[in-house]
């Protein structure tokens, strides 16, 4: 086998010898990697004639009938719309196709009769009746089609197996390699490549985490103005802004492209790049060659330190923290030269090396003094010095307390002022001088909830720990999770280049019960720390505010009482006094007045009249530059109440009084509900409830729900792998509703805290799936995204879900099957499934919104299943 | 040597206990500043784990009260409510009661502030048996206010008094309905539900009892008894260790007969079984899907369906994946047998249970009197079914649905009544006794001929024509002129119970 150096060698030597190179280069390209076994996946195609049956069998009648005409092809696809997919698929007809008259083929069969009546119309100008000729055979016919249809994909297997092979080759280099350079070598993460690199090519490869080569990879099918573009100027420029990096290319071309192109081409592609080679040549050993030389020679020139020099530093700095370079034995260029090298070397560490290079240290010098001195005494002392480096750690304020006589060899402090999305805002610190053991544990958590109730974790310093699974255990039957640390971690924390917070947060995440420390709320308010997104909100409520009324409208748990609570803050910015009245429990205007006299201070009289409202609107306004807005959230339940309840023989005569208040410009109001306030206000009985703008309140974009679990799983220094493929599947998941998203983070830090500490710190794909494909997930997802949606309601989105979307039909189909609805309720139906985001408006009908909803109802036996359910209900 | 218990909470220091995986669990979430709701059947255990949460909260340095609402007196105003909480508050706490005025003392958050030590330590509440305030109004200002204060958590700063209250929630109750759903507190907590003892868990309660050792090993003969206690009751606490209590204790020679009366026991004349059935057959959807059940042996389960949900938390069924069934054989063979399950069948065995509706049933009907008297004739027929009295309960079911029927047609409008006697081919008042324009004065058989042409907005009540025979058995002339004996009627009394259960529901129906 020839190495790397021989090509070096011979390329030194003459023209003559390295077109020799660029031939032996272009006689191991492999002209294609067609299988095959794979050619045309046969598997694919016998499925979607499986699933295609039944419209096979309709178009096979079509064929056979007698007349042909546009209402029998019509009446084929209103029966089953696969028809038409077939149709189109005997046509060639990929993607939607315009016709100039203005006709088109979409995509998808639309639910309105007339625009399929005219689609069967233009396809039978089209000439269909040319392919549903008397006695064609539609399957075989189907069965080409699909070959052809599937054939597009064959490259990308190609491409597929190409690379496969590149990264097992790279792979098997890397893992079996005997060489001590080569065992050092590692892949680096995407997010670390080079800037030059990003996009652009493979692999990085790197030694101690510094990059010195990186593999671009081309298979080039055939040979033309672009691929010569690539490979005589594309590739060159790459190595180029590599070398400025210090990072060598290396290139495995390959494919009939290949073999086509210029020997100019090749030799100039040889000559420039830091190594080039065919795929065979690769798993020749071409590959590893080209690694090691560039690891060892190659143009970043790595020069390993001088071994002495390299020890005296690192032995320097763990003893006595600084290393000057008067103090090392050599030459001040050389020292100079071997401070910033170890510097270089050790980016894992936190390390400051003086502007002028003559001094390199611990970047907090201090603390890790104090962690040193901690590490080597064990006593009272250290015990209580060791709390102090935790509350620099977390930049905290500490107050020292007396933990009483009775604890000896015990301290304690509770830091406060930590402002944080997973530690909690004040936290108790123990330090002890003794063994960890369980009554020690519980004794720290009952401490815990005496001096920071409110905390779901403390922090335990001892010299030394032995964290064992029992303990780990126990922690979920205390008040309190511990984080253990000791003397070592300390230590360790304070030397790392990692902020500290997050090595802090990383010992939790490895070492306690993560469902005490888990940021996601799913049930309850969501607090500040957890609210992304609503911008949009956020611009229509000031907005409106300054002359106008808002309902806020909204399913469960969509996050209404959360927005109400950010929506104060909102306004006491935007200059506007706000008042905010739980209406929860607000069940009469007694109840009402009730709420005003606690929260607001206001006089009124026990008996509480709805005009009572304008003594509190003037109570509250006086001396103020803006009328006051009222913040009322679930008021669904006293606009019950006030329907049902006359004065002075009116009906709702308290929200009419807010009415005139705000219609006076005397006061605004936000009302937040569900049910009873959206009836109310699409009511067109109702008129008077027009001095409200009505702002639903819908799931969350895409951008605000990733971050709703990105976010604190990042915080909590959780690595999520596939970014790309997770984020898609969570949007899937979730649609965007905040309490699902919630959920779905919850589930996956459970998940986590059944895992062995070492596995913790990285979640996959795979393990949201094992969260969300499962019955209970599909439950909750069901449940959520129904809320208070009726039996019929509920009926409703499972017959848009089989793709009846206009009122008429679904009103048709119930009727069919013995349900006679009103058309009123069937648009309220309809209009609350949209407001809770299960369907949306598409032309003149509805279409499923929530794209998980037709799997979640999969769990229970499937669209057709879940029907049946809810009509016999019905019945 | 311990024993089985069969009879209220199983003390703290009872050695014979096996714990409950809901204990832990319930645990758990409090301690990680959670509320729970903690739902289950009668008799499965809920307050003896109540205790022992109680206990491992309180060895967690917590403050842990528990209000019991069985003992709540009955109160006309909320503010009497209240009342009771903050005497029954303070009493646990062993602290003044304070006095309460003005709003205060109808807010719960400030009763609670005025009589909890001040502080910032939690404080947890465990409300057992949380169906237990009868007034609707009262009920929703209550549970209102505690959703209120989990609202609160939000964004109360960390020594207020929403973030020290932790709640838990227990009983047997419809979580939906309780209380209106925006005000419900119940949606804010995690659901927790007790489950059954696994068959390990009561070999080793058996070992301890009999032998008065964990890890005991049992007998053959023992093991084979527990293993057919289980097959017919499943892991039910409460009905294994009636029948083990039954069997085990007695010679070896009588276990068989012992085991056989147990069983019949718990069918026909143990409270359990009639509570449970009574609850079944009062809630007409719940019914439904029993009856179901019944004929399929196992139904599919709608999403998030609540009559489901509820089915299993009363006991009768549970849930398998997606899938509803009997959570016993025992309950199985009950719900078949049972007459007011599947009155279209005219089931009649021997073995069949009646049980009566309780009162709520019949809160539909408008005279005070004929409800009670409707109330009561139905549960004295009842009775009288069960101890083989089959012409007493006949009388008692027929008169049952003649007091139903004249109770509707009383409600009527003249225009509404004169229709439907007109819309009779035949009928006839004996004048001056019968008054067409009052039902109340009818015959039966005028009540049961108008009663068919009455337009109903769902469907047809069809009194049976057989109901004047069932009535009439009252005359001992009649009933001896039937030439049956008393045991022979168990088809009739077993059909009369079925027709009492379909009037009651229609007539139901059509009057709501």
């Amino acid at each position: 086998m020839r190495s790397l150096f021989d090509i070096e060698e011979e390329r030194k030597s003459g023209p003559a010898k390295f077109s020799n190179k660029v031939e032996e280069f272009r006689n191991s390209v492999t002209p294609d990697l067609y299988d095959p076994s794979d050619f045309v996946v046969w598997g694919e195609v016998k499925l979607k004639l499986s699933h295609y049956h039944e419209a096979i069998q309709a178009a096979q009648k079509l064929t056979n009938s007698k007349s042909h005409s546009a209402e029998k092809l019509d009446a084929a696809m209103e029966r089953n719309p696969e028809v038409y997919d077939l149709l189109c698929s005997l046509l060639a007809v990929g993607n939607s196709i315009g016709f100039q008259d203005g006709r088109e083929l979409p995509e998808k069969l639309p639910r309105s009769s007339r625009e399929r009546i005219r689609i069967a119309g233009l396809l039978e100008d089209i000439g269909i009746w040319n392919v549903l000729v008397s006695g064609a055979d539609i399957q075989s016919m189907f069965r080409v089609a699909l070959i052809a249809q599937t054939a597009g994909k064959r490259r990308f297997r190609v491409r597929g197996r190409f690379e496969s092979r590149i990264s097992r080759l790279l792979n098997l280099i890397l893992k079996s390699s005997n060489d001590s350079v080569l065992s050092r070598v590692g892949v680096l993460p995407k997010h670390k490549f080079p800037d030059p690199a990003r996009g652009r090519v493979d692999y990085v490869l790197a030694i101690d985490g510094i990059p010195f080569a990186a593999i671009a990879t081309v298979f080039q099918e055939q040979s033309g103005g672009r691929q010569q573009r690539d490979l005589s100027l594309t590739y060159p420029a790459l190595q180029k802004s590599l070398e400025d990096n210090s990072v060598g290319l290396i290139l495995i071309a390959d494919g009939r492209g290949i073999y086509k192109s210029p020997n100019s081409v090749l030799e100039d592609l040889l000559q420039e790049l830091s190594a080039c080679m065919t795929l065979s040549q690769a798993e020749a050993g071409y590959l590893e060659q080209a690694i090691a030389t560039l690891a060892l020679t190659g143009r970043r020139e790595l020069k390993r330190l001088d071994v002495p020099l390299e020890t005296i530093i690192r032995t320097t700095l763990l003893s006595v923290g600084e290393v000057s370079v008067s103090s090392l034995p050599a030459t001040n260029k050389v020292a100079r030269r071997a401070l910033a090298q170890y510097a270089a070397d050790h980016p894992e560490l936190a390390l400051t090396l003086a502007p002028d290079g003559a001094f390199l240290s611990w970047t907090r010098f201090e603390l890790v003094q104090k962690s040193v001195n901690i590490s080597k005494n064990s006593g009272n002392k250290s015990a209580t010095e060791a709390i102090t480096v935790v509350g620099k750690l977390l930049d905290a304020k500490k107050k020292m307390l007396d933990l009483g006589e009775d604890q000896p060899g015990v301290f304690g402090a509770l830091l406060s002022d930590i402002r944080d999305v997973i530690l909690p805002s004040r936290m108790l610190v123990i330090a002890t001088t003794e063994d960890v053991n369980a009554s020690m544990l519980r004794r720290i958590a009952k401490l815990s909830t005496r001096h920071a109730p409110e905390a779901k974790l403390a922090t335990l310093l001892a010299p030394t720990t032995e964290s064992t699974e029992s303990l780990r255990r126990l922690q979920s039957m205390l008040s309190a999770a511990i984080v253990i640390i000791d003397h070592n971690d300390l230590l360790n924390l304070t030397r790392s280049a990692i902020p500290l917070r997050d090595g802090f947060v990383s010992m939790i995440l490895e070492r306690t019960d993560l469902t005490k420390v888990s940021p996601f709320v799913v049930r309850g308010v969501t607090p500040e720390r957890m609210f992304f997104g609503r911008e949009a909100e956020h611009a229509t409520l000031i907005s409106t505010l300054a002359n106008n009324s808002v309902a806020l409208l909204g399913g469960r748990r969509i996050g209404k009482t959360s927005l109400m609570q950010r929506a104060r803050t909102w306004l006491d910015e935007a200059n506007f006094r706000s008042f905010f009245a739980d209406c929860q429990a607000v069940g009469d205007w007694n109840d009402f007045g009730r709420v005003a006299r606690r929260e607001w201070g206001v006089d009124v009289p026990q008996t509480f009249k709805p005009h009572f409202l304008f003594d509190i609107i003037s109570q509250l306004g006086k001396g103020a530059e803006h009328p006051p807005i009222f913040l009322l959230d679930e008021i669904d339940h006293l606009l019950s109440w006030d329907q049902n309840h006359l004065e002075h023989g009116v009906r709702e005569s308290f929200f009419r009084s807010c009415r005139t208040a705000s219609q006076d410009g005397k006061a605004q109001f936000v009302f937040s509900g569900e049910r009873t306030i959206a009836q109310r206000l699409w009511d067109p009985h109702s008129p008077h409830w027009n001095f409200c703008r009505p702002l639903s309140l819908q799931q969350l974009s895409r951008q605000a729900a990733e971050q709703l679990l990105f976010n604190p799983l990042q915080s909590l220094q959780v690595t999520i792998d596939e970014q790309e493929a997770f984020r898609a599947a969570m949007w899937r998941y979730t649609g965007g509703h905040p309490q699902l998203v919630q959920s779905l983070g919850d589930r996956l830090v459970k998940s986590l805290n059944e895992r062995p500490k070492e596995a913790r710190s990285l979640i996959r794909l795979k393990d949201l799936k094992n969260v969300a494909e499962c019955l209970d997930f599909a439950e909750h997802y069901l449940e959520t995204y129904w809320g208070q949606a009726t039996d019929l309601d509920r009926l409703v989105s499972v017959l848009v879900a089989e793709g009846i979307g206009t009122p008429h039909d679904i009103t048709r189909r119930l009727k069919r099957q013995g349900i006679t609805t009103e058309d009123t309720h069937m648009v309220n139906s309809l209009r609350i499934l949209e407001l809770y985001g299960i369907i949306r408006r598409d032309g003149g009908g509805y279409i499923v919104n929530a794209e998980w909803f037709a799997n979640a109802l999969s769990y229970y036996g499937g669209v057709e299943q879940v029907k049946k359910l809810y009509l016999e209900k019905l019945l | 040597m311990s024993s089985f218990h069969t009879q209220g909470a199983v003390p703290l220091d009872s050695p014979a206990y096996i714990q409950r995986g809901f204990e832990e669990r319930a645990v758990a979430e409090l301690l990680n500043q959670n509320w729970v709701l903690l739902l289950g059947p009668r008799e499965h255990g809920k307050s003896s784990g109540l205790l022992r949460i109680k206990a491992m909260l309180r060895e967690e340095d917590l403050t842990v009260l528990t209000l019991d609402l069985q003992n709540l007196p009955p109160c006309s105003t909320y503010q009497e409510l209240l009342t009771w909480v903050t005497n029954h508050v303070a009493r646990e706490l062993d602290v003044r009661a304070p006095e309460i005025y003005g709003d205060d003392a109808r807010e719960l958050t400030r009763c609670l502030e005025l009589t909890l030590p001040k502080g910032s330590s939690p404080v947890v509440i465990i409300i057992d048996e949380v169906a237990n305030i009868p007034n609707d109004e009262l009920r929703n200002s209550f549970y209102g206010q505690i959703r209120g204060i989990s609202t609160a958590r939000g964004e109360a700063p960390p020594d207020a008094l929403p973030r020290r209250l932790r709640f838990l929630f227990a009983g047997m109750f419809r979580p939906e309905s309780m209380v209106h759903p925006l005000n419900s507190p119940f949606n804010v907590c995690e659901r927790l539900e007790t489950e059954d003892l696994r068959i390990e868990q009561i070999r080793h309660l058996v070992a301890h009892i009999l032998r008065g050792e964990e890890g005991a090993d049992l007998d053959e003969e023992t093991i084979r008894y527990i293993d057919r206690a289980y097959a017919l009751v499943g892991g039910h606490p409460y009905m294994l260790q009636y029948i083990l209590s039954k069997t085990l204790q007695v010679s070896p020679l009588d276990r068989d007969t012992a085991l056989d009366t147990a069983i019949d026991t718990l069918k026909y004349s143990d409270m359990h079984t009639s509570a449970l059935l009574t609850r079944v057959i009062a809630d007409p959807a719940v019914s439904r899907i029993a009856a179901q059940l019944a004929t399929q042996g196992a139904l599919n389960i709608p999403p998030g369906d609540n009559d489901y949900k509820h089915i299993c938390i009363l006991g009768l069924a549970r849930r398998e994946g997606t899938q509803l069934q009997f959570r016993n054989n025992l309950y199985a063979d009950l719900a078949r047998s049972s007459p007011q399950l599947r009155p279209e069948e005219s089931i009649a065995t021997p073995g069949s249970l009646v049980v009566a509706f309780p009162e709520n049933a019949f809160s539909f009907m408008r005279h005070p009197g004929l409800r009670e008297f409707t109330y009561a004739a139905q549960r004295g027929a009842a009775n009288a079914f069960n101890t083989g009295s089959y012409r007493l309960a006949l009388v008692g079911f027929g008169s049952a649905i003649e007091a139903i029927l004249i109770d509707w047609l009383q409600t009527l409008t003249p225009a509404e009544l004169t229709t439907a006697i007109r819309s009779v081919s035949r009928i006839q008042f004996n004048r001056p006794f019968e008054d067409a324009v009052n039902p109340g004065t009818w015959r039966l058989v005028n009540l049961v001929k108008v009663s068919r042409q009455v337009r109903a907005p769902s469907r047809a009540v069809d009194p049976p024509e057989a109901l004047r025979e069932f009535r009439n058995t009252v005359h001992p002339s009649v009933a001896v002129a039937t030439g049956l004996s008393e045991s022979r009627l168990l088809p009739e009394a077993t059909q009369a119970s079925g027709f009492f259960t379909m009037v009651l529901r229609d007539v139901e129906d059509a009057m709501t």
